[in-house]
């Protein structure tokens, strides 16, 4: 189990990220999501020891290890860039860790010989770094890591190198491995889809600090914040103040069911989010609003429409399929008893 | 474009490197050469002859150069390593540092070689192989040092950390990471440097007072003298060390990278 207590790690007298209070139970797979640059990197190197500048405790089954070096706190980090050694074959690069720790020859290429089964790199052994695709780095990368059996892996940005297909099979596959091993989990991305499917909570951060952890579907559904819900892109948010039980909007007025709002929001800056699923396009006579459409963007699974509603321009996510054309005067309805309001910090 | 371009540095090369190259070996075979002849008029194997058997103390002269220029890479080398690890990293002054250590590379070699005169007659250096050892070192150091620099850079402090996740801490983390990573950085500025000192005439002619003998100082009187059969067989010779040496040296680094990895077997 992991126990962090505000963590504030720094960077030339500088915090980067700021007050972390964090708990991951063992076992656990935890995915650290939150757009580049943002310090989910700097956790994690403050949880393996890399990051030496921090305050705070950070507690790894029982025992605080911010004053242990990183060797001796039994974390290992996976790099995005794999960091194979690139003198060291396949084999001897997972064993690597194994013989620093001392190990002979022989119990060394023992316990290094069902990894390599396992990881789908048998008759690899022999081959260096140069000469492996992505996704035998990964593995590599992956076993040399699960070979000196770390009571934490840390995984940064694992899949981030691999092209759309095989990133997809090498995260059902890591997700699967950490399943059956049971080995607790860190995993940073900056990619929302890839941390809601892989992982049991999702950590939002944004600036260094963390905003929400939350189940992946909690978190889908109900985000904290607009700047939260903005990471999580795809639906449409509406910028207005909550006043008398009401979100205004422009001209507005909608009632908003108590659920789905915090009930100390009055007279608060807030957002209304609203999934493409709440949306449909009308005719002017008895929608919610009315709007000219501006722009019409098709991204696939949505539709990213730009209208123009009372002169000011919203854009709404909607779903596929849309028969609207630019110039076109539409009516929007809202099922407003999906919307969720949320603060705007 | 890029065939071109392609053609055009070969052509370069060719012009600049090969042809030289080839006239040299010629001329160092070649009686009574006379340009533009492709080939000597009589081929002889004189001027080897005399490297090799009537030059007096020529075999222990070159063995001592080699012993020298070897010494400087190497220690070259290992400065350098640290230097670059240290100015790879940014912190205050880096820039003064940085200009200073390059400074031999900036100004007149004169200029310092004189100035150091004075301090190694001072410090009793002068006249000395040390001596000589010593300012050859301060030429060649900057080599290695912006080749480490770089490489340093260029590697990053991942590969490192890494390593320190795994144990490799202290001796471990130099012989089974920071040797092999800078292997490649090594071999070159090895040779680098190796050809740097190997080629000084005028500090260690300077420094050495003329008692120190190396390969330079007994090749230069003869290309001065314009006899071109034998200062040509001297730069063959020359040559052919200064590969040798970049071949022994990849051969060792390689070996002890292999050979490092496998040589604890607790």
């Amino acid at each position: 189990m992991i126990n962090i207590n505000g963590l504030t790690c720094y960077y030339n007298g500088l915090p980067m990220v700021k007050n972390v209070h964090m708990t991951i139970e063992k076992g656990e797979m935890v995915s650290l999501v939150g757009p580049s640059g943002c310090g989910k990197t700097t956790l994690l190197k403050a949880i393996c020891g890399l990051h030496e500048e921090v305050d705070g405790s950070l507690v790894i089954n029982g025992k605080d290890v911010v004053t242990i070096p990183s060797h001796k706190r039994s974390t290992i980090m996976v790099f995005q860039e794999y960091l194979l050694y690139p003198h060291l074959n396949v084999a001897e690069n997972i064993a690597f860790g194994l013989k620093m720790r001392g190990m002979k020859r022989k119990e060394r290429y023992e316990k290094v010989l069902p990894l390599i089964e396992k990881m789908g790199l048998s008759g690899l052994e022999k081959r260096y770094p140069g000469a492996l695709s992505g996704g035998q780095k990964q593995r590599v990368a992956l076993a040399r890591a699960l070979a000196v059996e770390p009571t934490v892996l840390l995984l940064d940005e694992p899949f981030s190198n691999l092209d759309e297909r095989l990133r997809e099979d090498m995260r059902r596959f890591v997700c699967d491995l950490q399943e059956e091993l049971g080995i607790t989990t860190i995993f940073v991305t900056h990619d929302i889809e890839e941390a809601l499917m892989s992982s049991n909570r999702v950590v939002v951060m944004l600036d260094g600090i963390i905003q929400q952890i939350d189940s992946p579907e909690l978190l889908y559904r109900k985000p904290v914040n607009r700047s939260v819900a903005k990471m999580l892109g795809s639906r449409t948010l509406l910028e207005g103040v909550f006043r008398q039980g009401q979100f205004h909007w422009q001209e507005h007025a909608v009632t908003i069911p108590a659920k789905n709002h915090a009930s100390d929001m009055e007279g608060m800056a807030c957002s209304a989010v609203i999934m493409p699923d709440a949306i449909s396009f009308g005719t002017k006579e008895g929608s919610d609003l009315t709007g000219r459409v501006i722009k019409v963007v098709f991204g696939g699974s949505k539709y990213i429409v730009m209208i123009d509603v009372d002169n000011a321009h919203q854009e709404f996510y909607v779903l596929p399929p849309q028969h609207i054309e630019v110039g076109e005067i539409v009516g929007i309805n809202i099922d407003w008893d999906s919307v969720v309001l949320v603060p705007n910090k | 474009m890029r065939r071109v371009l392609k053609l055009s540095c070969l052509s370069i090369m060719t012009l600049l490197v090969v042809i030289p190259l080839l006239l040299l070996v010629a001329l160092s075979f070649g009686k009574g050469y006379e340009f533009p002849r492709v080939l000597p008029a009589e081929l002889s194997f004189e001027s080897y002859k005399y490297l090799l058997y009537e030059h007096p103390r020529m075999l222990s002269i070159t063995w001592r150069s080699i012993q020298l220029s070897s010494a400087v890479a190497t220690l070259s080398v290992l400065l350098g390593m640290l230097a670059g690890k240290g100015l790879s990293g940014d912190f205050k002054g880096k820039k003064l540092i940085e200009r200073l250590m390059l400074l031999p590379l900036l100004i007149p070699i004169v200029s310092v070689a004189m100035g150091l005169h004075i301090v190694f007659i001072k410090l009793h250096l002068a006249n000395k192989f040390v001596g000589v050892l010593l300012i050859q070192t301060v030429i060649a150091l900057p080599y290695a040092v912006l080749i480490f620099t770089d490489l340093y850079k260029l590697i990053g402090e991942k590969w490192f950390e890494q390593g320190d996740l795994y144990g490799a801490v202290g001796h471990k983390r130099f012989m089974y990471v920071t040797f092999p990573l800078l292997s490649e950085g090594i071999i070159s500025a090895f040779g680098i440097c190796f050809i740097v000192s190997f080629s000084q005439y005028f500090v260690t002619v300077l420094i050495g007072g003329g008692r120190i003998k190396t390969f330079a100082t007994e090749m230069f009187p003869f290309m001065n003298g314009g006899d071109f059969m034998i200062s040509s067989s001297f730069s063959v010779v020359f040559l052919v060390i200064n590969v040798m040496m970049l071949l022994v040296m990849e051969v060792i680094v390689r070996s002890f990278v292999r050979r490092g990895y496998h040589s604890i077997e607790r």
